[in-house]
């Protein structure tokens, strides 16, 4: 059984056109300057609630939570 | 009459409603009346570090409030001010700096290599990197500074600002505007919109972006509170941000519309106080307005259609979608727009040609760049500017412009105004790449980059990567692809008409 965090990281690749798909995803790693801009953010929070078949409470949905791996995993945990 | 100056509309706006909150960030919330003493401190600071009028002054940051007040204060001491993007290639930036000449640029800290090379005076926000504390000044001494007598300065036609937007080269070039043409244009755009002093807007788009700006001067004429927000939260946080802050207004390009309603149909917050939606940048597709209007029932929307050179051309009110479906409306009131045919006949009602706009919405013409003028602007018998403007569409019998397609010379995606120029460019500058032509497929809304490359297809993502490297994050493609020679047309351009026919194909 994959960890979360091999999960999540899977389920982001494909919202990141910046990173090469050889390069490893860090969990510090900037979405932002990776390509994912806000309008994914929507459908990455439906994926996200999908996968981890959990319902992310509204005030936790804010425009730092999707800023790095590490943020999302505290959503989803 | 008096000729009219940027500047009345602030004094106007703090006489009218000097308690009214004008701008709101965080915690910081500033009224029309102390707007108006800050902006004086501000353009005195100015003039004491020797920017007269007629100098320009440009600004390089996000949405801040800090920069309304920037750039009203240089209006005050008759500079020409200029937004740019925070997000601005060091390279793009340099350009614009050889092409304007600034006294004076207004950077954030956190982009300290904008300095390099810089002649000018640079203010920071942030506070002073270290290297530059000898030279530069920080926001606060110029906002602090002390009051000081300012002369009058010219409105009218006057210079007023610079919109910088991608050429058909794709280098930048800078669409002047006059006093005249912001006076003009703002009252014709609240006859429309009519934004009242009750309003609380949402500023989510970019003020270097031209429409996000106006919301300014929109702002300063109705006496309605903006709040100053980021395109980043157009996304999931969206609809809780319009709740929390009991937005009234909206003003959108279609990608921040598309999230809107998918975040709001996949987790709907109540939004009883949102009443305007307004949308331009591109255009917003029919389902998507019937999406807005049945999940905002008491909100109204307004497709508009417009160009960086007259600000606006043309407004749909809401009551006339039904029977306008598809239209982008008809031109503001005391202005004039027609198509004409390529012998530069005027058309009849109902015939497709490019479309001519001709009022005082018309801006200068470009900044230093006399031949790229004289290709859009033009002047009538009368001596009335026309825009040339490189859309194509119809207007009917009743004054209703329909949008048919844009030249193939520019692309508009994401809101933003892009050349397939600069994107071809960036591409080529990959030693893989041997050639590239860059079109937007409109029924699917992506921009598709066609590619030739030298043996091995690189990796998408690498490509990307270099990409980035020389074009701001909205001009990226979003769909690469190969063939193994571009098709060329007579004198050896990248056929683009033959790109797009590729894509027809495929559907």
């Amino acid at each position: 059984m994959p960890t979360i965090e091999t999960r999540l990281l899977d389920l982001l690749r494909p919202f990141l056109r910046l990173l090469p798909s050889d390069q490893t995803l860090a969990m510090d790693a900037e979405l932002g300057k990776l390509g994912l801009d806000s309008l994914q953010s929507i459908d990455l929070l439906m994926a996200l609630e999908q996968e981890f078949e959990v319902q992310i409470p509204d005030e936790k949905i804010t425009v730092e939570s999707f800023a790095t791996p590490a943020h999302l995993l505290a959503l989803v945990s | 009459m008096s000729v009219f100056h940027l500047q009345d509309l602030l004094v106007q706006a703090a006489a009218q409603f000097p308690e009214r909150t004008f701008l709101f960030q965080d915690e910081a919330v500033i009224t029309y009346a102390q707007a108006a003493l800050k902006v004086d401190q501000m353009a005195s600071g100015m003039l004491a570090r020797g920017v007269c009028a007629g100098d320009r002054v440009l600004l390089v940051m996000e949405n801040r409030v800090e920069l309304p007040l920037l750039t009203l204060a240089a209006t005050r001491i008759g500079a020409v001010f200029s937004v740019l993007t925070a997000q601005i290639m060091v390279e793009s930036f340099q350009r614009i700096v050889g092409q304007c000449e600034p006294a004076l640029v207004v950077l954030e800290a956190q982009r300290p290599e904008l300095r390099d090379g810089l002649p000018s005076a640079v203010v920071w926000l942030d506070g002073v990197p270290e290297e530059h504390a000898a030279r530069d000044h920080s926001y606060e001494a110029l906002e602090q500074g002390e009051r000081t007598e300012i002369p009058p300065s010219d409105g009218g036609d006057a210079l007023a600002f610079l919109v910088f937007t991608s050429g058909s080269t794709g280098m930048p070039r800078g669409v002047m505007l006059s006093h005249a043409n912001v006076g003009f244009v703002t009252k014709a755009i609240m006859q429309r919109l009519n934004y009242q002093e009750t309003d609380r807007l949402a500023l989510l788009l970019p003020m270097s972006f031209d429409y996000g700006f106006y919301q300014v001067f929109y702002a300063l004429m109705s006496g309605c509170a903006v709040f100053i927000g980021r395109s980043e939260m157009s996304g999931p946080e969206l609809p809780r941000i319009l709740a929390r802050h009991e937005i009234t207004i909206v003003p959108g390009v279609p990608t921040l519309f598309a999230g809107l309603i998918k975040m709001q149909s996949y987790r709907p917050v109540p939004l009883p106080h949102l009443r305007l939606l307004t949308n331009t940048g591109d255009h917003l597709p029919l389902p998507h307005i019937r999406q807005l209007q049945q999940l905002f029932p008491a909100a109204r929307v307004f497709p508009m259609y417009g160009l960086t050179e007259c600000k606006r051309v043309s407004i749909l009110l809401p009551e006339e979608i039904d029977a306008h479906e598809n239209s982008v409306g008809r031109a503001l009131d005391g202005t004039e727009v027609w198509a004409e045919s390529p012998e530069g006949q005027r058309l009849a009602p109902g015939e497709v040609g490019e479309f001519i706009v001709s009022g005082p919405n018309v801006g200068l013409g470009y900044w230093r760049a006399p031949e790229e003028t004289a290709k859009r602007y033009r002047s009538s018998a009368n001596g009335i500017r026309l825009l040339v403007t490189g859309d194509y569409g119809a207007v009917d019998a009743g004054g209703f412009l329909h949008f048919h397609a844009r030249s193939d010379f520019m692309i508009k995606h994401r809101g933003h105004r892009m050349s397939p120029v600069e994107i071809e460019e960036a591409a080529c500058r990959s030693p893989l790449i041997t050639a590239a032509g860059c079109i937007k497929d409109e029924t699917k809304n992506t921009l598709c980059l066609f590619l030739a490359c030298h043996g091995d297809q690189p990796d998408d993502a690498a490509l990307f990567a270099e990409l980035a490297q020389h074009l701001e994050r909205a001009k990226l493609p979003d769909r690469l692809i190969y063939l193994a020679e571009l098709p060329r047309t007579a004198n050896q351009k990248v056929d683009r008409k033959a790109l797009r026919a590729l894509l027809t194909q495929e559907a």
